[in-house]
């Protein structure tokens, strides 16, 4: 609050100490944040950004547009469980 | 008495910022949250000395001395409400006590209540906004962070309880009063009147306070959730629909989060293809590197997606931001596919150990009641690849699978769902004894095979007397089989019919394609052709002249972009 006309002194001090979130308030949410996991939407840490900073990076961890499997019907009758059930439908018609 | 200094220099710069309406340097200034700096302090000090709770007119005309209700050559309108909000401003830094939260929430909220005033004045509106935000961030911050604090709001219960009298009014949480509040400024900048009907500049940005409409309702939704007051989320949801620019003009953060919010309430309502729509795009739209909120919108991406029939894909569970999601959704996903009732029961029991995770998540009843549609139509399927008969098309003989085996694999997969030794010998290996209180709702009143009370102890209710025990699930029959396909041909999700004379479910139409195929289709397809795709609360477009009743006429923006030249050929 140095010049009454440019007034551009407190600003940036007060930008400064924006930035360190050192805040009572702040802390006070803490420990308790660590007990109800992620049950919060975070908030993001900038404002705006970039079509192209959404897209995860193809050739390293799954970068791909294959995201969803519409065909996954299981057709195959040999694995265990439809062993099973093979083996209770035998029984149940022997019995008949 | 001596002028004090700081209080003089503040107001003077604060006149001036006011003038030069540069609302982001004007909520630069007005700080209030501790640490402050060295300068506050001593302004702080100043107004304990010369302007104690007996002095406020001497507060507000040292305020109006500095900045005039009216300003000469600006046709903004009175001041008084800002006036007003800066005596409160210098009341709120007087009194604040960090070691009450409790009052200091109180105190805030007030503040921000005679900031939203000021936003709502035509000469103050958009230079004040930073400041109503940030006022909003930091009670939105507190409200939640005192709602994990019981033993700090406790008090409040007894005096809110005590003021109720006997009458039973609904408590309204400490939540659920902030965001009351900030809803208010949340209206102020839906119903900005500036600017043409699209609420759209020159330079194709929201006009006006417009800009803080997703920036409030996100903090409204944020503290409506955590309250659990959806019906209060569903008319932020509602007003956006009706008045707010598209959702694309907006900042990637506000866009996400909006979203991610609206398909969550969307989920919980049971939309679940709108759900998916509004998550995909939040995910999509997602920063790259925001893996926590990218997780988060998954969980509801993937829960929405295997409910409509759709899987997650290896390569999206094997993403950073699906960590541990596969573990979760794997075996459910394998239990569907298989038609694996017993595994699906389970998986999902409520004193399982994942069901805990589902339940915290609020996606396990829809899961339990969606996803067993899926699991009884695979084992329709996998009946029919066990034991169907192909049909023959020469002697016009549909393909069928019989109802009795279907029946025999429900009782046999049923039975084994049951199956006490299974469940208790795994838990016994697990080295762990049920911990779970009791749930309060009777229909998760599971009827465990225990001994029964003893009669002769304590006070049996007249009315109860004879009441008889609850049996123990009956198994299913032919007709709960028959019912069970009867309802998922309804749904398209098996292709034929029934025929009660044979017990047996006929393929219709199985002459071009695999009976397979045909029989049953999937899932996705089926259900995604019949959806919905608008979705309510999501601005897409601009908005075209609805109050002109929605006709075509002069002034009327026509939407072409869907639009091909005449005699082009259809896509």
């Amino acid at each position: 609050m140095s010049g009454a006309t440019d007034g551009s002194g407190p600003t940036t001090k007060a930008t400064a100490s924006d930035s360190t979130d050192s805040s009572i308030l702040k802390d006070q949410q803490k420990p308790a944040a660590a007990l109800e996991e992620d049950d919060e939407f975070e908030d993001f840490p900038v404002d705006d950004w970039a079509p192209e900073d959404s897209e995860v990076p193809p050739g390293s961890e799954g970068g791909t547009t294959h995201l969803w499997e519409e065909s996954w019907d299981d057709d195959d009758t040999s694995e265990d469980f439809s062993k099973q059930l093979k083996d209770e439908l035998a029984k149940v018609k022997g019995q008949k | 008495m001596m002028s004090p200094p700081t209080v003089d220099k503040f107001l003077a710069e604060i006149a001036h910022i006011v003038r030069e309406k540069n609302g982001l340097k004007l909520q630069q200034y007005l700080r209030y949250e501790p640490p402050l700096e060295p300068l506050y302090n001593q302004m702080i000090s100043e107004i304990r000395q010369v302007y104690g709770a007996n002095s406020q007119n001497a507060l507000e005309n040292k305020c109006k001395s500095f900045i005039p209700e009216y300003e000469e050559g600006d046709e903004g309108g009175s001041r008084s409400s800002f006036i007003t909000f800066m005596v409160k401003y210098f009341n709120f830094l007087r009194d604040l006590d960090i070691g009450n939260l409790v009052e200091t929430h109180d105190q805030l909220k007030a503040l921000l209540n005679q900031c939203i005033l000021a936003l709502g004045a035509f000469s103050m509106g958009l230079t004040i906004l930073p400041t109503v935000i940030s006022l909003s961030q930091t009670l939105a911050r507190l409200a939640i962070g005192l709602d994990k604090r019981p033993d700090l709001t406790e008090h409040l219960n007894r005096r809110e309880s005590t003021v109720g009298g006997e009458e039973a009014v609904e408590r309204v949480t400490l939540v659920e009063s902030s965001a009351n509040v900030i809803r208010e400024a949340f209206k102020k900048c839906l119903s900005e009147r500036s600017g043409n009907i699209s609420g759209i500049d020159s330079n194709g940005k929201p006009e006006g306070r417009r800009i803080g409409i997703y920036l409030t309702a996100n903090l409204c939704l944020k503290l409506f959730f955590h309250c659990r007051k959806l019906r209060s989320a569903e008319q932020i949801f509602g007003n956006i629909y009706q008045q707010s620019p598209p959702l694309a003009l907006f900042p990637a953060s506000q866009r996400v989060t909006f979203l991610y919010y609206l398909g969550r309430y969307l989920f919980a309502n049971s939309h679940f293809y709108r759900a998916q729509l509004a998550l995909q795009a939040a995910y999509d739209q997602c920063h790259a590197q925001c893996i926590n909120q990218r997780r988060s919108i998954l969980i509801y991406l993937i829960t929405s997606n295997i409910i409509l029939g759709r899987f997650p894909s290896a390569q999206l569970l094997r993403r950073s931001d699906a960590a541990g999601l596969s573990e979760k959704f794997g075996p459910l996903c394998t239990a569907i596919a298989k038609g694996d009732i017993a595994s699906f029961r389970r998986y999902l029991d409520l004193d399982s150990e994942n069901a805990e995770w589902f339940l915290s998540k609020r996606i396990l009843l829809q899961l339990l009641n969606r996803c067993e549609v899926l699991v009884w139509r695979s084992l329709a399927r996998r009946t029919f690849l066990l034991s169907g008969s192909q049909g023959d098309a020469m002697n016009k003989k549909a393909p069928t699978l019989a109802l009795q085996d279907m029946l025999a694999l429900a009782i046999f997969s049923e039975k084994k769902a049951l199956s006490p030794n299974e469940a208790t010998s795994q838990a016994l290996a697990d080295g762990q004894t049920n911990t779970r209180p009791p749930h309060t709702n009777s229909i998760f009143l599971f009827p465990k095979a225990t001994t029964p009370p003893p009669i002769s102890n304590g006070y049996i209710d007249p009315d109860l007397a004879d009441a008889v025990d609850p049996e123990p699930p009956i198994l299913p029959t032919m007709e709960t089989i028959e019912s069970i396909v009867a309802s998922l041909i309804e749904q398209d999700l098996l292709h034929g019919f029934i025929s009660h004379s044979s017990h047996r479910f006929a393929i219709t139409g199985a002459k071009s394609a695999s009976p397979l195929q045909v029989g049953f289709p999937r899932v996705w397809d089926v259900l995604s052709a019949r959806a919905d795709k608008e979705v309510p609360g999501w601005v897409r477009e601009e908005k075209k002249a609805s109050s002109f009743g929605g006709r075509f006429g002069p002034g009327m923006v026509v939407n072409l972009s869907g639009a091909r030249p005449v005699g082009a050929a259809p896509a």
